[in-house]
């Protein structure tokens, strides 16, 4: 004879067993299993082709490989003349600042300059990553200039970089924003510096100069 | 003289041969002889396609005039049933970016006899034909009239945009599961 706790467990299976039977419809299952892996948009100031005119430490001399100072002496036009002595020099520092490894910004200190002393710098980026590029934009002293600004940037920047109300530097760069880079290409990029009149004397500028580089499928929406 | 258990013997003799003779009338027997054979529900993923064929395709708002050539999408069989039919897929886009935006196309396959309906779906687990997170987004575009008829197929559009949020050098996955079922118990 069965007890109560024996017909109870009975009563719960069967209605596990109707239950179950009522769900057990025909079906058939099909999956999909999706796997999305995401590229790199990554670049870099090449460290080895970076050259800039004046190096600090240079011998006094005539020539790009020679200490002696450069002179603004066609300015506004593009250009400059080598003088016979050499007083100030340019020191240049590539920076990691993001700490990725990279190389992506620019150190620039100009030692012991005047009004009209003229610089050249010029760099190589490379796209390391593995999405294509374009130059985007440059960011100085916290404006924003893109590639349709070309026709200004082609005369030059007028910063005041010390907020006295007066120009301290002009700086001139080459094309190439807008310029496209895939993966492993690379580009050169080149600014002109030059000290204008109003600059202080005993003064030390800190300017930061920023490039920033877009995926090329966003330049044409994420350009003014 | 005459033995009683005879008598009693005879007397049961005469009865049964009696109870016999009532029933021994004219008769005949028809039968049904009841065979059932079921059918099969069955379906299996029987073709695919990726949009990206060559030139990116992109989401709106993105542009790729030039048609460059910079991520990829692969559709693939992951599992196969005991008879060899497809039933997982596999889709892998490889070097994507923000922008990148593909439509891979799923032909579903009636192989049974019985006709199904979509019962059920999911993405990750989720009754849901959508999933967008700040990476990706997916949609899975489910015909209106979802019944297959045995021999018959079904297209389903499974639309995937890497969206900007997106890291670099990530792998995001998703599972998306669809149930079908008999036509006549889903609603």
């Amino acid at each position: 004879m069965m007890n109560t706790k024996t017909m109870g467990l009975l009563a719960i299976f069967l209605l596990a067993a109707s239950i179950l039977a009522a769900y057990a419809m025909w079906s058939e299952t099909l999956k999909v299993n999706a796997t999305v892996r995401t590229g790199e948009l990554d670049w870099e100031i090449v460290s080895g082709p970076t050259i800039w005119l004046d190096a600090c430490g240079l011998p006094p001399g005539y020539g790009v490989y020679a200490g002696n100072d450069w002179n603004a002496s066609h300015f506004p036009s593009p250009g400059a003349v080598q003088l016979d002595k050499d007083v100030g020099c340019t020191n240049v520092e590539l920076v990691d600042t993001d700490g990725d490894g990279d190389y992506d910004a620019l150190n620039i200190t100009l030692d012991n300059v005047y009004p009209w002393y003229y610089t050249h710098i010029a760099i190589k980026v490379h796209n390391d990553g593995t999405i294509p590029l374009k130059i985007w934009r440059v960011i100085i002293d916290g404006n924003e200039y893109y590639e349709l600004n070309e026709q200004e940037l082609q005369e030059g920047v007028y910063i005041d970089v010390d907020g006295d109300g007066y120009d301290d530097l002009v700086i001139w760069w080459g094309d190439n924003f807008g310029v496209q880079l895939h993966p492993c290409q690379s580009a050169d990029i080149s600014l002109d510096i030059t000290v204008l009149q109003e600059a202080g004397e005993d003064t030390t500028y800190n300017l930061l100069i920023q490039f920033d580089a877009i995926q090329w499928n966003e330049y044409e929406s994420a350009t003014p | 003289m005459r033995n009683p258990t005879l008598y009693g013997i005879l007397a049961i003799v005469l009865l049964v041969a009696s109870i016999t003779a009532a029933y021994a009338m004219w008769s005949e027997t028809l039968k049904v002889n009841v065979e059932v054979s079921t059918g099969e529900v069955d379906v299996k993923w029987s073709d695919w396609s990726c949009n990206d064929n060559g030139a990116d395709p992109q989401a709106p708002r993105f542009n790729n005039s030039e048609g460059k050539d910079v991520a990829s999408c692969n559709v693939s069989v992951e599992r196969m049933d005991d008879e060899g039919n497809a039933i997982k897929l596999l889709v892998v886009l490889n070097n994507t970016y923000p922008g990148y935006a593909v439509d891979i196309d799923l032909v579903v396959d009636n192989i049974g006899t019985i006709p199904v309906k979509l019962y059920n779906y999911s993405i990750n687990g989720t009754q849901s034909s959508s999933l967008t997170t700040n990476a990706i987004k997916a949609v899975l575009d489910i015909p209106e009239d979802t019944q297959i008829h045995p021999g018959g197929n079904s297209t389903y559009t499974l639309r995937i945009a890497i969206l900007q949020g997106a890291e670099e050098n990530e792998t995001y996955t998703f599972e998306i599961v669809l149930t079908f079922a008999q036509w006549n118990e889903v609603p």
